[in-house]
């Protein structure tokens, strides 16, 4: 008789590829086509649930051809069901049996970042819990980027669902993801200084506002002063957004 | 979190699951006596959804059932993975920790259930992978009788080959009554006599769940639909034989408004009080043998 774990192997390699695999020894090869059904099913509705623009965009056909050639062909290590997603990214990158545009493939690094902001396990940083300024500093308020926050960069306007990712027209897009208090993610169109700003906060989040100012007015070769309100008002914007946290005060 | 007493016998639960029926159990906060749990589905999650988790369980009781531990896959045990399932056991405290009796894995995983086949090497190996994680999670592993719809030549049958290892491993069983009324249609077996078979010590947990009959001879089990009535009798059933025991009303997909769910809540106890009624007068099936 066949060792127990040699059928094990069988069983599992007739689920992912019934067409290449005889069925396991014993085993109704009716029945275990049910088997792989039901496996196949469970994984290709998690991932419609993470990429349902670019399911919708790609065609039922094609999309569950992808699918299925992912289900057979690449194997999964981690134990989260949740991780599936990140590894079809990559595998759509590598595949060459469906031909998809560098927009598709944008929009659907688009929605990975969408379906793991949703599930991340960090928590919103609360004010009060925020690392404490240098000491001696002059007391001026700073903020933080709130840690459930992407800034995500693109060839193409992927938050845009009237935008064709056929097309082969880029539009450089800066997106600001994150996720707000009830849980959901919220996205934000911002212009490249708007996106500068915010790398700047984030490369320096203990620095005044007038110092980033300064730093951004190099970048862009404008004077601070005339930078100065516009940044003001953005991040009104991203703190009442959520997307800064007031950490407190510095010099 | 809150601090709850050992459950009553009687006690019956419910999955928790994102979406709608958070939002009902959140809103209405209704009569449970606890919520279960897919560990995998929330150790990893963040944000407002883990603040509202963790504030149901300042209202309800926790058990936990788990997905992907794969007890009996040919693959080496996920040590990291068990260790990540202890964290998450020791932060939120549940009654019990339950998995299924089954693997899920070969060198990968494939997130569903499948048969290790009946065979005594294979008894082996799981009975010592059992006690490895027993060990491990400092908990006893409660698994379950899992549906199947074929399975590899055996050289026992399906129930010799849980009772072998309850014993061996000495864990205790997720009694689900729905797989074994599925198994027994599948199978052509008699699902009271294989209940009547179990140890009734060992059973500390029960779920029971819809299914989809798709050919006379075959159900498929989706927990997508109401409970029948060949499961609701085999519960009966149950209940009369071993009493009343902890247990949950599954319902995974095409999930209705939470008042439905709880009329079925509410027919579980009614049996349950039903069948405590009938052992209180010694009408216990087997006991006027």
């Amino acid at each position: 008789m066949t060792d127990f774990q040699s059928l094990q192997r069988q069983f599992a390699a007739f689920i992912r590829d019934p067409h290449n695999t005889p069925p396991p020894p014993g085993c109704d090869a009716a029945r275990m086509q049910h088997y792989h059904q039901l496996f196949f099913n469970n994984f290709d509705g998690v991932l419609e649930l993470a990429y349902p623009r670019l399911c919708a965009e790609v065609g039922a056909a094609p999309w569950l051809e992808l699918t299925r050639l992912f289900f057979q062909t690449v194997p999964q290590h981690s134990p989260y069901l949740s991780d599936v997603p990140a590894q079809f990214a990559e595998f759509l990158d590598a595949q060459t049996a469906q031909s998809l545009s560098d927009g598709q493939i944008e929009l659907a690094a688009f929605e990975l970042a969408c379906f793991e902001l949703k599930t991340a396990d960090d928590e919103p940083r609360r004010t009060d819990e925020a690392d404490q300024p240098p000491q001696g500093a002059a007391l001026k308020p700073t903020w933080v980027i709130n840690p459930d926050t992407i800034l995500f960069e693109s060839l193409y306007p992927v938050h845009d669902p009237n935008w064709d990712p056929r097309g082969t027209a880029q539009t450089p897009t800066f997106l600001v993801l994150v996720r707000d208090p009830a849980g959901l993610v919220q996205t934000y169109a911002v212009s490249l200084a708007s996106a500068r700003l915010l790398h700047l906060i984030h490369a320096h989040p203990w620095q005044p506002l007038a110092v980033v100012i300064d730093a951004l007015a190099q970048e862009l070769n404008q004077p601070a002063a005339r930078l100065l309100p516009l940044a003001q008002q953005q991040i009104t914007q991203w703190f009442d957004a959520h997307v800064l946290l007031a950490a407190g005060v510095a010099g | 979190m809150a601090n709850f007493q050992a459950s009553k016998l009687s006690d019956v639960g419910l999955g928790l699951r994102r979406g709608m029926l958070m939002h009902e159990i959140e809103t209405t906060t209704p009569d449970l006596d606890f919520l279960e749990v897919a560990p995998e589905n929330w150790m990893r999650l963040g944000g407002a959804v883990k603040r509202r988790f963790e504030a149901l369980l300042e209202h309800y009781p926790l058990y936990t059932h788990g997905l992907s531990l794969s007890i009996g896959g040919p693959a080496p045990l996920d040590w990291a993975f068990i260790d990540a399932i202890k964290q998450f056991l020791d932060r939120y405290q549940p009654v019990l920790y339950s998995e299924h009796l089954s693997f899920c894995s070969d060198h990968a995983h494939l997130y569903d259930l499948m048969p290790i086949p009946f065979t005594e090497d294979a008894v082996n190996h799981v009975v010592a992978r059992i006690q490895q994680v027993q060990d491990r999670l400092g908990r006893r592993l409660v698994l379950e009788n899992v549906s199947y719809y074929t399975a590899p030549t055996a050289e026992l049958s399906e129930l010799e080959f849980i009772t072998t290892i309850l014993a061996r491993a000495d864990c205790d069983l997720l009694l689900d009554v729905n797989n074994v009324y599925v198994n027994s249609v599948n199978h052509q077996y008699d699902p009271r006599a294989f209940i009547n078979a179990l140890p009734p010590a060992r059973v500390r947990y029960v779920h029971v769940a819809g299914h989809w009959q798709i050919e006379p001879d075959l159900i498929i089990d989706t927990h997508g639909a109401p409970v029948s009535d060949p499961v609701w009798d085999l519960l009966s059933h149950t209940y009369t034989r071993l009493g009343a025991v902890p247990t949950l009303l599954e319902r995974d997909f095409e999930i209705p408004p939470l008042s439905e769910l709880m009329g079925e809540v509410a027919h579980i106890r009614a049996l349950a009080a039903s069948a405590q009624a009938k052992r209180g007068l010694g009408l216990a099936e087997g006991s006027l043998a």
